[in-house]
């Protein structure tokens, strides 16, 4: 083989070999070779093509520029070509580089020949790639990649937007550029995490703008892998997060302040904590006024962001935020409830609203540009007013701060509603508290009393029920402690018998406790406990009083057992020497009537001696009187007053009464009678009965010339009436005067004669005759004595 | 013509005088004693009426007035039994006095009760 020969076939093999397509033209155009890379990348047969014009497979677009390049190389000029596309017998064209130049043999150019690259994967790349660079570019939101270590590979528009810095200000730059001094470390941190997962992360986190501005931002890092899978950088999507960033802190701020706020009740302590916490964050300048208890407004705190100008806001609001300037927001808030807005407080503003020529200057000087006065509200209540004053024109406030305000008036009015209402409850738990102390004191002292109390003092419930019971009560009962008499209540009847006055047996429920729950009112009774054992007696004088509630309901019973039992024995011993005493008396009382009697018959009629006997005649009778009186009483006493019954007719027993006695007054007893009805009794008791009313109505009236007695039906009853015009009786002595040797004294305090036993006997009579007796009566004004009889059947 | 007896019997030597006068001045024949041992006076005087008080000293006229009247010679002697306590007569009657008089009575009762049933002091 010759040299050219091995050159030959080693070129045919690079060329069968080569991901080229190689090829020939004659100078018509016509395909005459092709490599055999050309089946492989376009699907044809070479044998389809070899013979044919390439114009057939160049796509219509593309021919005239690969006729161009055609024709410059059949007169010998060499050129390339990129992006021509080519048909295929797979899917779409095929985009190919073409080299094309002259074939020339023998210094002849006999047709062109040239080589193709396949090119179509590269180009879709690039497509797709430029379609992304498109995307990111027109995208709102700012993406950015970078390389592991923070440096910027891309920047896009919004990017630049965002940060104020061009993407050829920042490509090659590190991101950590635009973090704040003490945020720098946070790349650092990002790129350590890049390295080591494939996670997307995301963070909030303020930037520095071109201009200086801190700008809080979001940012999603997602990270950037190369071909081989390896982490290389991330795209960083970033957005303006200013909005979310003010309501965050916003919200914060309103947290921190309601923690201030509820931090304690000393509400004028919290609220200059809260003005100051508005400055220098949300205010250059913060005052709270509040309504006092008397209604007017006081200025609580001011707050400047500069303490320096703290004179001058005191002294604007002196002057101007009063309730007395027209222009005054904090007037304006009070009167309408509104909060008010002032977005942009511009010098035209001020010139156009502001007459008062150093109001101007103030606002001038103290750089009023925006603010807002809100009221501080709780429910509908308005409690004062809070202003936020912005003297910085970057910081207007719109609309969302209002609100925040206004929420923050809401909170600190709450506060101060709290606040008040906590000292009030606190006034009336102290109150109470103190009231509890009091009571509980009364109630020590009151148990003292009540233990050393010689009375015997119990308590019943509504139902009855033995709910206390002091020492004395105990004892007197057998007990051995009041505790135990509580225990068992009932172990006491079991022992003693109870009588009444009058020695009959009664049962528990007969005391006055239980009646004084029945009947609503004060029940006294006289009752005697006989030990059934040792059969010893004690007397008791049982006073239950009833306890009622705002409705008159019996709430308890309240009894005081008063031991009577020696002042019993006292009694009886004076009742057995009354009695002994008058009958002793009655034996010389017959004597002397028998001397006397002998010694007028030793007289003549004509004896002056004989005016003497008579007067101590007289005397006699008194004593002899008196001694029937005391006689009558010891047997009421005893209860040895016999009674006869008989029919009487009322009318003339008081009638006969009525006539005997007007023989011996001088006063006029007048009678006056509707009725003809009979009682059943004793005629002579009945007699001492009306006889007694009717001296006593004359002896109490001295001054007066007559009496009156009345008798009359009266619902069931008789009804006599005894009345006189005399000297009365006061209320508290209506009921004592029935009590024996009780006697009414007049004004000077002089006793009237007799000897206390009229009334006593008179009730004793009627009370055996069923009837009642009873007076009414005022001091000075007279006296009306009733007593009723149930009529006889 | 002999006088009327009568015997009265009552611990209280002051009534006991008095009704002793009054009545010797009625013109009856008056004997007294201070107790109710009074049989042996009884029966040796034999008087026409006794006024006996019902509370003697230690003794019950009620049981004197009752003996008195259980006693053949003595029965038929006429009581009159006189009490401080009005309330005695009922016992009085009982124990078998024919009257009973309440002290503190009046001259002219006592007069008239014995009057009425002596009749003149004198035996006719």
């Amino acid at each position: 083989m010759v040299e050219s020969d091995i050159f030959l076939s080693t070129c045919k093999k690079i060329i069968a070999l080569s991901p080229d397509v190689l090829y020939k033209l004659n100078p018509d155009g016509v395909l005459t070779f092709l490599s055999d890379s050309f089946e492989e990348i376009t699907g044809w047969k070479k044998s389809e093509w070899i013979g044919r014009s390439f114009k057939d497979i160049i796509e219509k677009d593309d021919l005239p520029l690969a006729l161009e390049i055609f024709t410059n190389a059949l007169q010998g000029i060499t050129s390339t070509s990129k992006h021509i596309r080519v048909k295929s017998n797979k899917k779409g064209l095929l985009v190919g580089d073409f080299n094309v130049f002259p074939d020339i043999k023998n210094k002849k150019i006999v047709g062109v020949m040239g080589i193709a690259r396949d090119i179509t994967k590269w180009k879709r790349k690039e497509e797709l790639y430029r379609h992304y660079a498109d995307l990111i570019e027109s995208s709102d939101s700012a993406i950015y990649s970078r390389n592991l270590k923070g440096t910027v590979l891309t920047w896009n528009k919004a990017a630049e937007k965002l940060f104020g810095y061009k993407s050829y200000e920042m490509i090659g730059k590190n991101i950590s550029s635009l973090l704040p001094q003490d945020r720098k470390d946070k790349v650092k941190r990002v790129n350590e995490r890049l390295k080591h997962n494939d996670d997307v992360m995301d963070f909030e986190i303020n930037m520095i703008t071109k201009s200086g501005e801190i700008k809080p931002v979001t940012a999603k890092i997602s990270p950037i892998k190369d071909s081989t899978g390896e982490i290389t950088g991330a795209a960083v999507f970033s957005r303006d997060n200013t909005e979310k960033a003010a309501e965050e802190r916003n919200e914060r701020f309103l947290s921190d302040a309601t923690q201030i706020l509820s931090s304690s009740f000393n509400y004028n302590k919290t609220l200059k904590t809260l003005a100051k916490l508005l400055v220098p964050v949300m205010a250059d300048w913060a005052s709270i006024h509040i309504i006092d208890k008397k209604g007017k407004l006081i200025r609580l705190t001011v707050a400047h962001a500069d303490s320096r100008m703290t004179r001058y806001v005191k002294n604007y609001e002196k002057k101007y935020g009063s309730t007395d300037n027209e222009n005054s927001g904090v007037k304006r808030v009070l009167e309408t409830s509104q909060s008010q807005l002032y977005p942009y407080i511009s010098k035209e503003l001020i010139e156009e609203t502001i007459k008062d020529e150093k109001q101007k200057e103030l606002i001038i000087l103290l750089k009023i540009v925006s603010a807002i006065v809100v009221p501080l509200t709780a429910g509908k209540k308005i409690l004062g007013a809070l202003s936020v004053i912005s003297s910085n024109p970057e910081r207007l406030y719109n609309k969302k701060d209002l609100k925040m305000v206004e929420e923050l008036g809401r909170r600190a009015g709450q506060a101060i509603e709290h606040a008040q209402l906590y000292f009030e409850a606190k006034k009336e738990l102290d109150r109470r508290k103190e009231a509890e102390k009091a009571l509980r004191q009364s109630k020590e002292e009151l148990e003292v009393i009540l233990k050393s109390i010689a009375d015997g003092i119990t308590v019943q419930d509504a139902t009855g029920k033995l709910t206390y019971a002091n020492d004395a009560a105990a004892a007197s009962s057998g007990y051995n402690s009041n505790e135990d008499m509580l225990k068992d209540p009932l172990i006491w009847s079991k022992v003693f018998y109870i009588q009444n006055e009058n020695g009959e047996e009664i049962n528990p429920s007969d005391l006055p406790g239980r009646q004084a729950i029945k009947e609503r009112k004060e029940k006294q009774m006289l009752v005697s406990f006989v030990n059934k054992y040792t059969t010893q007696r004690r007397w008791a004088l049982i006073k239950a009083r009833p306890i009622l509630d705002t409705d008159g309901r019996v709430k308890a019973v309240v009894n005081i057992i008063n031991d009577i039992t020696e002042r019993q024995e006292l009694e009886r011993r004076k009742d057995d020497f009354i009695s002994i005493a008058s009958h002793e008396l009655k034996t010389p009382l017959t004597s002397i009537k028998g001397l006397l009697y002998l010694l007028r018959n030793t007289l003549k009629d004509s004896d002056n001696q004989l005016v003497i006997l008579d007067k101590i005649d007289n005397q006699l009778s008194r004593l002899s009187l008196l001694v029937k009186d005391l006689l009558d009483l010891s047997k009421i006493r005893e209860g040895k007053l016999t009674y006869r019954t008989e029919t009487i007719n009322i009318s003339s027993l008081v009638s006969d009464v009525v006539s005997d006695l007007q023989q011996l007054t001088r006063h006029k007893i007048i009678f006056l009678n509707g009725i003809n009805l009979n009682i059943v009794g004793d005629k002579d008791r009945l007699s001492q009965v009306f006889i007694n009313l009717l001296t006593n109505a004359i002896k109490y009236s001295p001054n007066n010339k007559y009496v009156k007695v009345m008798i009359d039906k009266y619902k069931k009853d008789i009804r006599v009436r005894v009345q006189d015009q005399g000297i009365g009786i006061r209320r508290d002595e209506h009921d004592k005067i029935f009590e024996r040797f009780y006697r009414v004294k007049d004004a000077k305090d002089r006793t009237f004669p007799g000897h206390g036993i009229g009334l006593y006997f008179s009730r004793e009579v009627v009370a055996r005759h069923n009837g009642k007796i009873w007076v009414e009566s005022k001091k000075g004004q007279g006296s009306t004595f009733y007593v009723t009889f149930p009529i006889a059947k | 013509m002999k006088k009327k007896k009568i015997l009265i019997v009552d611990d209280d030597v002051a009534i006991l005088d008095v009704i002793k006068m009054i009545l010797e001045e009625e013109g009856y024949e008056i004997r007294t004693s201070q107790n109710g041992s009074i049989f042996p006076i009884v029966n040796k005087l034999h008087p026409d009426l006794i006024l006996l008080d019902m509370l003697l000293s230690g003794e019950d006229g009620r049981d004197v007035a009752k003996k008195l009247k259980s006693e053949k010679k003595t029965k038929y002697i006429p009581i009159v039994m006189i009490s401080a306590h009005p309330s005695a007569e009922k016992g009085s009657l009982q124990a078998g006095a024919d009257k009973f008089i309440a002290k503190p009575f009046e001259i002219e009762e006592l007069i008239s009760v014995v009057y009425k049933a002596l009749g003149p002091a004198k035996h006719n």
